[in-house]
């Protein structure tokens, strides 16, 4: 069904800045709150390859959204930095953004809600917004409006609206968690495949394991306070959620993620 | 966070006063703008006199006369709009007009028609005033929730019993926030009406000391008459509101009536 | 949704809701010429009468002079308190602290008659534009504030965060987010403080003025001419009616224009 609309689109269409590096720096956090100090973590170092697609995983409160909130330098470490460096070693890299709720402008239309976010971009014409609405399988809702589509849909022009800044990493914080399973199961197979078009490093913040293994190239295990489990993910592309190699990893991947409980 | 609150209520309050007084002192104004100590000597001998008494009884009771008449007519027409597609056409135009009427036209014509009598600050009270209280009771009656009385049909509870607890329940918070309004209307109507056909009545009493040019009249009797509207709007109209309703958000700010 | 259902019901029934508005205006001009039959002349003049007399003041001039006076000091009073409104209004949305400091004034300012105001300001200025003036903008400015208010704080936090990551700046995020989202509220703040400038300017100038229909209208009672009050009166509500319907409800589409759309789009 998706695989259809997407079809039309070349990547060649496109032309991306590659990806970039990310490499955290003995990071960590600590909030002072009224009750006194809390340190979500601390001593984090990771170096992050271009191009990967990372899942960050751990439980609900371990500190996943505060981690990619200082990634995506909308708060500030306690200690430690975070550095992005393109394949030539420059390190002035686009972030984008995708958020749990799709965030549009609900006055907006498709491609005025990407327009919004081109404000630095003297080239910009909105043909620039369209291919990227066709690239997530939106070519025929140009000119609606947010309330006139699925949340799926929604999704998918905040999915857009990152891409079109050409970031070399892409930031998503449990983007599908509002949607039913059918439909993020949908998204995430096209994600994968829009991810192999263009060169992007992704940084996916998630608590389902199922999610993070249809995804990933590899896996971060976030709980109390450090990275407990750093998994390659060896399964082949185009993966079967239902294959015998996709249900083993997975078995193994849950019993590490239980692991830190002891 | 309720102390604070309060802290920050009297930093307004005097920051008003102090602003007033320097104003008046400092500029040498107290002749055209009065001065908070001259206005509160002359509150307190007001109080202490108890001319008040009367006069805020007189524009009380017509305040209510107005807000009785108000009530029925306009709880009326709502209900009969809301149920009735016909009367909903052939009565909307007036509603329409009603709203934006100026209050001193009903005041003036209604000083015309009764003269001198407690009919005429009612009148133009309820004139003004209706259209308000209309237009809230017939929305709250259009938006009935219908999910509900399916609901209700569903489990076969009697056609009294939804009336009472669906359709009764679910207008009567509309009825109450346009009466409060109307209510506002009400008193401010009033209060026009008495300045210009009455002997007696805080709006007289404004109307009186202003021929006197007397700007400490004028506000001695507007900061009177200002306590007790706020008393009556937020120490009796919203505590009621909030018992009956409180499984609704409440409002913050509630006298909206406009002039 | 609720919408359309109505549009396609109306479009079929529309002969009957125009018949059922005829007759309420039928209805509403049998009362008046019974009335006019019923009470002396001069109390109730008949429909034509009061067109006659209206028409008069227009022939001869007076009309504009009086009506141009309430038009300008209204226009002024109008944006003198959409002007301090505003203020207080964005203000009270912007911290707890400033909400609480200027909560007193708004509800204070909401309970002082217009009378006592415009008694007030005319102690104070005289017979100048600014008594009038003065008064409706200390009358009207809470009513606006409020409305202001509430579009301050319905702005979303997270639409604020987005285009914070996105690096908007402050004056984009202003023209595309902050003022479409308190559009609705913003004009419902325009629309009531409009609607009560006029009412307010008209009782001001009871004292205020020497000029204006509040003027004339107080004048006319006073000197017994009560058909030339309802001529006044007929006139000003047709002023009242072309401001509404040739400026006000554009306006109001326009601003609503996305809603709209989004409406109509769901009936397809
Ligand atoms: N601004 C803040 N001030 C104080 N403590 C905070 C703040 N933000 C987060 N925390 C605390 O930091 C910890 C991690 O929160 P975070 O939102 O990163 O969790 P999470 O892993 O994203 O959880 P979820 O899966 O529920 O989204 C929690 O214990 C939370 O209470
Ligand atoms: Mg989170």
């Amino acid at each position: 069904m998706s695989t259809k609309q997407s079809e039309s689109v070349s990547a060649e269409s496109i032309d991306s800045q590659s990806a970039a590096s990310i490499h955290l720096e003995n990071l960590g956090k600590t909030f002072d709150t009224k009750e006194g100090t809390e340190e979500v973590f601390s001593g984090i170092d990771l170096d992050i390859e271009p191009g990967t697609f990372v899942c960050l995983l751990g439980k609900s409160g371990s500190g996943k959204s505060t981690m990619l909130n200082i990634v995506s330098n909308v708060l500030e470490p306690t200690e430690g930095r975070v550095v992005f460096r393109n394949r030539d070693g420059s390190e002035d890299v686009n972030l984008g953004h995708v958020f749990q709720s799709p965030r549009l402008l609900p006055w907006n239309t498709c491609v005025q809600n990407i327009e919004y976010v081109h404000e630095n971009n003297p080239d910009y014409e909105d043909s620039h917004a369209k291919r990227y609405l066709d690239l997530v399988g939106l070519k025929n809702h140009y000119n609606k409006y947010p309330t006139q589509l699925s949340g799926g849909q929604q999704q998918r022009v905040g999915i857009a609206r990152a891409l079109s800044i050409d970031p070399g990493v892409l930031l998503m914080d449990e983007p599908f968690s509002n949607l039913d399973e059918i439909t993020a199961e949908g998204l995430r197979e096209e994600l994968v495949r829009v991810w192999q078009k263009l060169d992007k490093t992704v940084f996916f913040v998630t608590h389902d394991m199922t999610e993070a293994i249809q995804l990933s190239d590899r896996i971060l295990m976030l709980g109390k306070g450090r990275i407990y489990g750093d998994l390659e993910n060896p399964l082949d592309r185009p993966r079967e959620l239902d294959s015998n190699e996709f249900l083993e990893f997975r078995q193994k991947a849950i019993r590490l993620f239980h692991s830190i409980e002891d | 966070m309720y102390t604070n609150g309060k802290v920050i209520f009297l930093e307004s309050t005097v920051a008003l006063l102090v602003f007033w007084a320097l104003l008046a002192h400092g500029l040498a104004l107290t002749d055209t703008i009065s001065s908070p100590t001259l206005v509160f000597a002359s509150l307190v001998e007001l109080l202490l006199s108890g001319d008040w008494v009367v006069h805020m009884a007189d524009t009380m009771r017509r305040v209510i006369y107005g807000f009785v008449l108000t009530t029925i007519i306009g709880t009326v027409l709502g209900v009969v709009m809301g149920m009735s597609d016909f009367w909903e056409n052939a009565l909307q135009d007036y509603i329409t007009i009603g709203l934006a009427l100026p209050s001193l036209f009903a005041a003036i014509f209604a000083a015309m028609w009764f003269g001198l009598s407690d009919v005429t600050p009612m009148v133009a009270a309820a004139a003004i005033a209706f259209p308000f209280l209309t237009q809230n009771v017939y929305e709250g009656v259009k938006n009935v929730n219908y999910e509900l009385m399916e609901m209700s049909s569903a489990f076969d509870v009697s056609r009294n019993r939804a009336i009472r607890r669906v359709i009764f329940q679910s207008v009567l918070p509309e009825w109450f926030a346009g009466a409060r309004y109307s209510f506002a209307i009400c008193w401010k109507i009033t209060t026009l009406a008495e300045l210009v056909a009455a002997s007696s009545g805080i709006g007289y009493m404004i109307e009186f000391q202003m021929h006197k040019l007397s700007i400490t009249g004028v506000l001695t009797w507007t900061v009177l008459f200002t306590m007790v509207i706020l008393f009556v709007e937020y120490g009796i109209l919203q505590q009621i509101e909030k018992r009956v309703f409180a499984w609704r958000q409440s409002t913050e700010i509630g006298i909206m009536g406009g002039a | 949704m609720a919408t359309s259902d109505k549009t396609a019901i109306r479009g079929i029934r529309l002969p009957s809701s125009l018949t059922a508005r005829i007759f309420g205006i039928l209805v509403g001009l049998a009362a008046w010429m019974l009335l006019a039959a019923v009470f002396p002349n001069n109390l109730m003049p008949f429909p034509l009468e009061t067109l006659g007399l209206a028409w008069g003041l227009v022939e001869s001039g007076v009309a504009w002079r009086h009506l141009g006076a309430t038009l300008w000091r209204t226009l002024w009073g109008f944006v003198g308190s959409m002007i301090l409104g505003t203020a207080i209004g964005v203000l009270m949305g912007v911290n707890n602290y400033s909400r609480r400091f200027f909560t007193p004034y708004v509800v204070i300012g909401l309970s002082i008659p217009a009378i006592a105001w415009a008694a007030v300001t005319t102690l104070i200025f005289g017979f100048t534009l600014m008594g009038p003036v003065g008064a409706t903008v200390l009358t009207t400015f809470p009513y606006i504030a409020i409305n202001v208010w509430k579009g301050v704080e319905s702005i979303e936090n997270d639409l604020v965060d987005m285009s914070k990551a996105f690096d908007i700046t402050r004056p984009r995020m202003l023209a595309r987010l902050i003022i479409p989202s308190a559009a609705p509220f913003l004009f419902s703040g325009f629309r009531f403080g409009l609607a009560i400038s006029w009412k307010i300017v008209t009782i001001a100038e009871i004292f205020a003025a020497s000029s204006g229909v509040g003027y004339k209208l107080m004048q006319t009672y006073q000197l017994y001419q009560f058909e030339t009050a309802w001529a006044w009166a007929i006139l000003f509500i047709i002023v009242i009616l072309i401001v509404e319907y040739g400026f006000v409800k554009p306006l109001e589409r326009r601003v609503f224009e996305y809603r709209r759309d989004a409406d109509f789009a769901l009936l397809g």
